[in-house]
């Protein structure tokens, strides 16, 4: 059994005392910044990125990774207990989870939540050790044609599956493929938008562009909000047991959420969120009651819950396999690999089999952590989400800077993180998510530098892009999903589709 | 919170008062040393500098700190070298770029003969890498395939300037050979799309390529260097290609202006080191050879690698910008 073997390889990684701690650590952080709206797991990575850097790799990705469904977790706790999304896709969550918490039901929803992402993170992680070496065989096959494809696919994804209209997303995503393009160009050495400065020829620093765009932005629209008045009332939490009923009821929609969630979890701009909100739906729709949904219905919350665990982990699928990030914090991964000398693709399987297997046992190893965690730590997360604005803000903006200045010990990542956020503001009171940007911006150049890879390999023949039968198969998937999206039943269809969640 | 902000307070102090050392060049160094590491953390430079950074700082009674200011080809953390105070408490950790980057950039914010070179640290030649279902197992093998079929063979390089680039560039102009030059943004990426078999060949340092080998991914049958290489003896390209050689070295750098008294005291301190049995071994299981020269020779040798990149360059067809 060469599952197992590896396997063992990654927990004999996983399980020494150095990278133990450093789950703990992440799941820890990951569980609090979760529970705290304003801070997502994306701004909070960014900002540690600096420290995995004097960090093993594999220690480093672990804590990362800890960081990043730890937030999943924590995300659901406030969601449930005062009804505000502590992380982006826990939006969901609130509907049901908070209605149960109400009825006096909020150790209940905890339990079920908890305990779905359990069983959630527990099948995405065996799927992950079962199929990335498959996938890593496949991705042999990719060379600059097929990852040129791959981009392709991946934007247009990105694109269709993004928060609210279309045309704003395709907007979105050109304005990140534009900022993308600044720095030296890798074909010809060429220097784009750098007016002069040598500081820009290594493009604008990823980092403060998605601070700015996230994090900040977040602070800045949250202090918009009075926030005197947040009400926060930790409601009594008498009994942590589910009863015989409501544990038979969330079952199978676990079970559907982890499948569902599973699988977009692979989508470039999928992951997370998008699984909760596709879960629900789909709970709503296959359920006998539908009526219920809104009122605290079990399987509303436990679908959704095992939906964006599942979602999360597989995002890791692309990123360790292929090198492709599906969303940002896949990104900032493939930077703490790359700064260790370990350029991500499915090589790393290969040449460093302890951290791929390594990260996949703390995988397992953290959810475990989160459930013992979640459930006896919950009187004292909330009176984490008690703490003032005007603590938690300025001790935010402090941290961000040293990271942000830490990065290149210069301060003109401080200056655009800055100027995204005034970019990252407006986006918001034009009701443009920003994530699709983001993609754009690490997609984009990407794409342009396989393409031209390409041309040069055939000498300008065209062709070479239509005799790999597998970049033939992922551009005519796009054509497909673009000529979708056009139809004007469909369009209706996904107005719908995302008001319905809204 | 308070002690939060005294904490960042004092380490801000300590960063400034690091440079603000004032002493003699008897006494050196009475502070602090920063090494500039021109490149992102974590990469060869970074590693190299370990070997003998412990040491140093031990020998010289203070400690050294490192400090990556990547970007630009290395001429970001030039650009502070050489604004720093030519005290001996800033010097960097540079490869063979700073010997090419005159004649890549039009517009450099220093003058490359004006900084004080310390030490050639160490010096090693690059393994050409190639594909393993190629059909030829030596150069001479190489040079006849790409004589009959001109322009086929494609090889990875990391961009322009970079010294893999030089390398293909100098190969293919003293062999009288045409091969096509494919960039990528790294070596990592370049030699995985060589063992992928979408690129032929790729010049890159033993360390990298030797996994690849052993998978049976590519085979490696030269280098740049001119002696036979390592436990393979691999021969260099040298014994085929008449006249060939390029090597990639690290060497350690002071401000301009940096008085002989500190470049003297910093020299004799690194040749011991280099001189320790743990340090050539370490260095040796990587087929790095140790260097360590004096400031003298170390600016002579600066200086004619600068011509020979200048005619390797200009042979590529680059111009400055």
């Amino acid at each position: 059994m060469e599952l197992l073997s590896n396997l063992d390889i990654g927990f004999h990684a996983a399980l020494s005392l150095n990278n133990l701690v450093f789950c703990f650590i992440g799941v820890l952080v990951g569980t609090a910044i979760g529970m705290l709206p304003g801070l997502g797991p994306l701004a909070t990575i960014a900002m540690l990125l600096p420290l995995t850097y004097t960090l093993e790799p594999v220690t480093g990705l672990i804590m990362i990774a800890g960081i990043y469904y730890g937030a999943q977790y924590g995300g659901s706790t406030t969601a449930i207990l005062v009804n505000l999304p502590g992380e982006s896709s826990a939006v969901v969550s609130c509907i049901d989870g908070h209605q149960m918490a109400r009825k006096g039901r909020a150790g209940a929803a905890l339990a079920i939540a908890a305990l779905g992402s359990f069983f959630a993170g527990t099948v995405a992680t065996l799927l992950i050790a079962a199929f990335s070496p498959a996938l890593a065989e496949v991705a042999f096959l990719f060379g600059p044609v097929e990852y040129f494809a791959m981009m392709v696919l991946g934007l247009t994804a990105a694109t269709l599956l993004a928060h609210g209209s279309f045309i704003k997303g395709v907007a979105m995503v050109l304005t990140g493929l534009i900022l993308g393009l600044v720095g030296a160009d890798v074909n010809s050495g060429t220097y784009r938008f750098t007016f002069g400065s040598f500081s820009l020829t290594e493009g604008i620093e990823f980092v403060a562009v998605a601070m700015g765009l996230f994090a900040f932005t977040d602070i800045v629209t949250n202090m918009r909000n009075d926030q005197t008045t947040r009400e926060v009332k930790a409601p009594s939490l008498r009994s942590l047991t589910m009863t015989g009923k409501e544990f038979r009821q969330s079952i199978f929609p676990a079970i559907r959420g982890t499948s569902i969630g599973s699988l977009l979890g692979l989508l470039p701009g999928g992951g997370a969120m998008i699984s909760s909100f596709a879960s629900y739906a789909f709970e709503k729709r296959v359920s006998r009651h539908p009526e219920e949904f809104g009122h605290g219905a079990i399987a509303g919350l436990a679908g959704p819950e095992a939906a964006n665990n599942a979602g999360a982990q597989t995002s890791f699928i692309p990123m360790l396999t292929l090198g492709i990030p599906s969303n940002g914090v896949m990104a900032l991964m493939i930077g703490a690999l790359m700064v260790h000398n370990i350029s991500p693709g499915p090589y790393v399987m290969v040449s460093n089999p302890e951290i791929f297997w390594g990260l996949i046992a703390s995988m397992w190893i953290g959810n475990a952590m989160l459930v013992v965690l979640n459930l006896p730590l919950i009187p004292l997360w909330v009176r984490l989400i008690q703490v003032h604005y005007w603590v938690l803000f300025p001790i935010i903006l402090v941290v961000c800077c040293v990271g942000l200045y830490s990065i290149q010990n210069n301060t003109l990542a401080i200056y655009f993180a800055a100027g995204f956020t005034l970019l990252g503001c407006l986006f918001w009171r034009m009701r443009a998510e920003a994530a699709p940007l983001l993609l754009g911006f690490i997609l984009g150049p990407l794409m342009e530098e396989h393409f031209r890879r390409s041309l040069l390999l055939s000498e300008g023949d065209v062709s070479i892009f239509y005799r790999s039968p597998l970049s033939v198969l992922m551009l005519s998937i796009a054509a497909v999903m673009c000529l979708i999206i056009l139809l004007p039943q469909i369009r209706q269809g996904r107005k719908v589709a995302f008001e319905e969640e809204a | 919170m308070k002690q939060i902000l005294r904490a960042i307070a004092l380490s801000a102090g300590l960063i400034a008062g690091a440079s603000a050392g004032t002493a003699t060049a008897q006494d050196y160094p009475t502070d602090t040393i920063k090494f500039i590491i021109p490149y992102a953390p974590g990469g060869g430079t970074d590693a190299a500098a370990a070997v003998f950074s412990d040491r140093l700082s031990q020998l010289l009674g203070q400690p050294i700190v490192k400090e990556n200011h990547p970007g630009s080809n290395s001429v970001i953390g030039t650009a502070l070298l050489a604004e720093a105070k030519p005290d001996g408490h800033t010097l960097m950790v540079v490869t063979a770029a700073i010997a090419n980057n005159p004649s890549l950039y039009a517009n450099l914010p220093y003058d490359t003969d004006e900084l004080v070179p310390v030490s050639i640290l160490t010096s090693y030649p690059f393994v050409l890498g190639v594909r393993s279902d190629l059909p030829f197992n030596n150069m001479q093998e190489l040079i006849d395939y790409a004589k009959a079929n001109p322009g086929e063979l494609t090889a990875g390089t990391s961009g322009r300037g970079s010294a893999a680039q030089l390398a293909l560039g100098l190969l293919n102009e003293t062999a009288g050979i045409e091969i096509r030059e494919i960039p990528f943004k790294g070596a990592g990426e370049s030699l995985n799309n060589v063992a992928g078999g979408f690129v032929d060949m790729v010049f890159s340092g033993y360390e990298t390529v030797r996994p690849f080998a052993e998978s049976g991914k590519m085979k490696f049958f030269a280098h740049t260097g001119t002696e036979p290489l390592g436990t393979e003896q691999i021969p260099p390209i040298a014994a085929t290609v008449e006249g060939y050689e390029y090597l990639n070295w690290l060497a350690l750098v002071a401000p301009p202006g940096t008085p002989t008294e500190i470049t003297g005291k910093l020299n004799e301190a690194l040749s011991q080191i280099f001189a320790e049995q743990e340090v050539k071994d370490r260095l040796a299981s990587q087929n790095i050879q140790g260097v360590a020269s004096t400031a003298e020779e170390a600016k002579t040798y600066l200086t004619q690698e600068m011509a020979t990149s200048k005619a390797i360059i200009e042979s590529i067809g680059l111009q400055p910008q």
